[in-house]
């Protein structure tokens, strides 16, 4: 475990514990002015409401069920929810939170149950159902057969319809990056596999390095500035600085060679070698870092702020074999989404600024639930073998 | 089942307001759920258990408690609309009622965006920058001082500590805000070290005339 991930760790046990009514938790190994900032946040959360607030609550409820009950159904027993309640609610909110759930992880969405219609009025609205079904239908027809029939001059039938049938969600915007496949060398053997993805920046005038003693690969890719990067092992380098849509290039950097990455270029190398990175250049550079490795190791580089992370570990295992890497741009306008991944696939998100409001599904499609559009860089690996 | 909305612990005895029985202080919220389906009237208890914790946070993100009362009460509503929808599994009522509230903030605040005095409280510019010791000093009370902290966060931190503030654990707060606990973890770990700068700032120097 990283120092960093044990620090959130204990930061969490802690906060749980205040939670659980435990005045005074052990501090453990977390730093004695950080517990005592918890401790002094924790009490003031705990102060009571003011009554006024309570009272106005109080008496909103009150007005709200003071509205008239709904009629008995027609099936003699009583509604569980009566109208006045659909009355009440604004249509739009219950409306989202019913997307929402379906996008959360472990979302419980029951319908409720239908409304039991018997005798004579079950029959009138079968046969209305059956004229309506029946009216539906030749309108289709016509409209599926009218270019094959004379032209009869402009109609505004189609145009109208459409936005009852369907209600345009706004697209994203989505640009792969950079996309290669990655040889079975550089993938860790099973067993505690931490998969990573970060969005960093090295400011001006850094240089440091990072002597890696652990299994696996990362990947650096420039979005803007110069990195300076040099490797004492082989590293995979990938020109896109020329395209807009994913790398032009690759070449397999000679050991020692001083490389100059710019915007839409990527190095992959295997982790435990030594690197050296550098800006050299007086604006920031700004990276997408990710990987795969095996067991535990902080290998961020002293000089390289982290602006948001995700990570994954222990992974499951991953089939023997070549593994697909992908990196792509995602701009998501609030209830855009970015489709799933293939089956078996890792992918991890990052904010391009900072982190989003990004759910995410259980079979790994993302969607902005923020009100703001979100930029964000997604990585995946696919393996070959899966 | 004869529930009337109670204004708490602290309401006026002239109110004709009556709290829910005893007993239901020790039933899970499975019980009050179950129950809550079948008489509308048997969600008071969920109500009292509830309200202060919405309260807290729907006052941590929108900064007033009038705003705080109508949306926590819209809160509700929602949630009773919605009950015959939800199915209970363990604790999960907690986390859906806040994700209900969640929606509801996220929808006030968007409200609030689109007024052009709004956006200039909203502006980057304010993030980082500690509440000067006059603010906390004059703050009403200790929830306006969570909340002038909580405001100098950027919005991600921002939106997990106010859902931890309001009692809420990491994996409640993920579930809700769509994250994996780790991000939740780090996003809490991370306002923590902000926070302890802007308390080491102002609030250790006004604690003391509040106190």
């Amino acid at each position: 475990m990283t120092d960093e991930r044990r620090r959130d760790e204990e930061i969490n046990r802690f906060w749980n514990e205040l939670l659980h009514s435990r005045e005074n938790p052990a501090v453990g190994t977390l730093e004695p002015d950080q517990a005592e900032t918890l401790r002094q946040l924790h009490a003031l959360s705990l102060a009571p409401p003011p009554d006024h607030a309570r009272l106005r609550v109080a008496r909103a409820m009150e007005q709200t069920l003071a509205a008239p009950q709904a009629a008995p159904a027609r099936n003699g027993h009583a509604a569980l929810y009566p109208r006045d309640l659909e009355i009440v609610v604004r249509g739009n909110t219950i409306a989202r939170d019913r997307n929402l759930e379906a996008w959360l992880p472990g979302a419980q969405v029951a319908s409720p149950p239908s409304p039991v219609v018997r005798g004579p009025l079950r029959a009138a609205i079968l046969h209305l159902a059956t004229a309506l079904l029946l009216l539906l239908t030749l309108g289709i027809g016509i409209l599926a057969t009218r270019p094959l029939l004379p032209s009869t001059g402009p109609t505004a039938l189609l145009p109208a319809a459409i936005p009852l049938m369907s209600t345009p969600e706004p697209g994203p915007a989505l640009q792969t990056l950079f996309a290669t496949t990655l040889p079975t060398r550089l993938i860790p053997a099973a067993g505690n596999l931490d998969f990573f993805v970060w969005r960093t920046t090295l400011d001006p005038g850094i240089h440091t390095s990072y002597q890696g003693q652990i299994k696996g690969f990362q990947m650096q890719h420039v979005i803007s500035g110069e990195l300076t990067l040099t490797a004492n092992g082989p590293l995979q380098l990938f020109r896109g600085s020329s395209g807009a849509s994913g790398m032009v290039s690759a070449a397999e950097a000679t050991p020692g060679a001083v490389l100059l990455l710019h915007p839409g270029d990527t190095a992959i190398f295997a982790f435990d070698q030594t690197v050296a990175y550098a800006n050299r250049a007086s604006t920031p550079v700004e990276l997408v870092a990710g990987g795969l490795f095996a067991g535990h190791g902080a290998w961020l580089p002293e000089g390289v702020t982290r602006i948001d992370h995700n990570e994954l570990y222990p992974v499951p295992e991953l089939p023997a074999g070549p593994v697909d890497l992908t990196l792509v741009r995602a701009t998501l306008p609030p209830g855009a989404e970015v489709p799933a991944p293939p089956a078996g696939s890792l992918a991890f998100d990052v904010g391009a600024v900072e982190e989003s409001d990004i759910a995410k599904r259980p079979d790994g499609a993302l969607r902005n639930i923020g009100p703001e559009e979100a930029v964000i860089y997604v990585l995946t690996l696919t393996p070959r073998g899966g | 089942m004869g529930h009337r909305w109670s204004t708490g612990t602290r309401a006026r005895s002239s109110q004709s307001i009556a709290k829910p029985a005893p007993h239901d202080a020790a039933r899970s919220d499975a019980d009050l759920v179950a129950a809550a389906r079948l008489d509308r009237g048997a969600f008071a208890p969920l109500y009292e258990r509830y309200r202060d914790d919405l309260l807290r946070y729907t006052f941590y993100c929108l900064g007033d408690w009038d705003d705080a009362a109508d949306a926590t009460q819209q809160i509700f509503v929602n949630a009773m609309a919605g009950l015959p929808r939800f199915v209970d599994r363990g604790d999960a009522f907690r986390a859906w009622l806040f994700r209900i509230a969640h929606n509801e903030v996220v929808t006030r605040q968007q409200q609030r965006a689109r007024r052009p005095q709004s956006q200039l409280i909203a502006g980057a510019e304010v993030i980082d920058r500690a509440p000067s010791p006059e603010a906390l000093a004059i703050a009403a009370d200790d929830h306006q001082r969570l909340w002038l902290l909580l405001e100098r966060l950027p919005p991600d931190r921002r939106r997990v500590c106010e859902l931890r503030f309001a009692g809420l654990t990491d994996k409640e707060i993920a579930a809700i805000l769509g994250k994996n606990a780790g991000a939740v973890r780090t996003a809490q770990s991370r306002a923590i070290a902000q926070l302890r700068d802007l308390m080491g700032i102002s609030l250790a120097s006004t604690r003391g005339d509040h106190d």
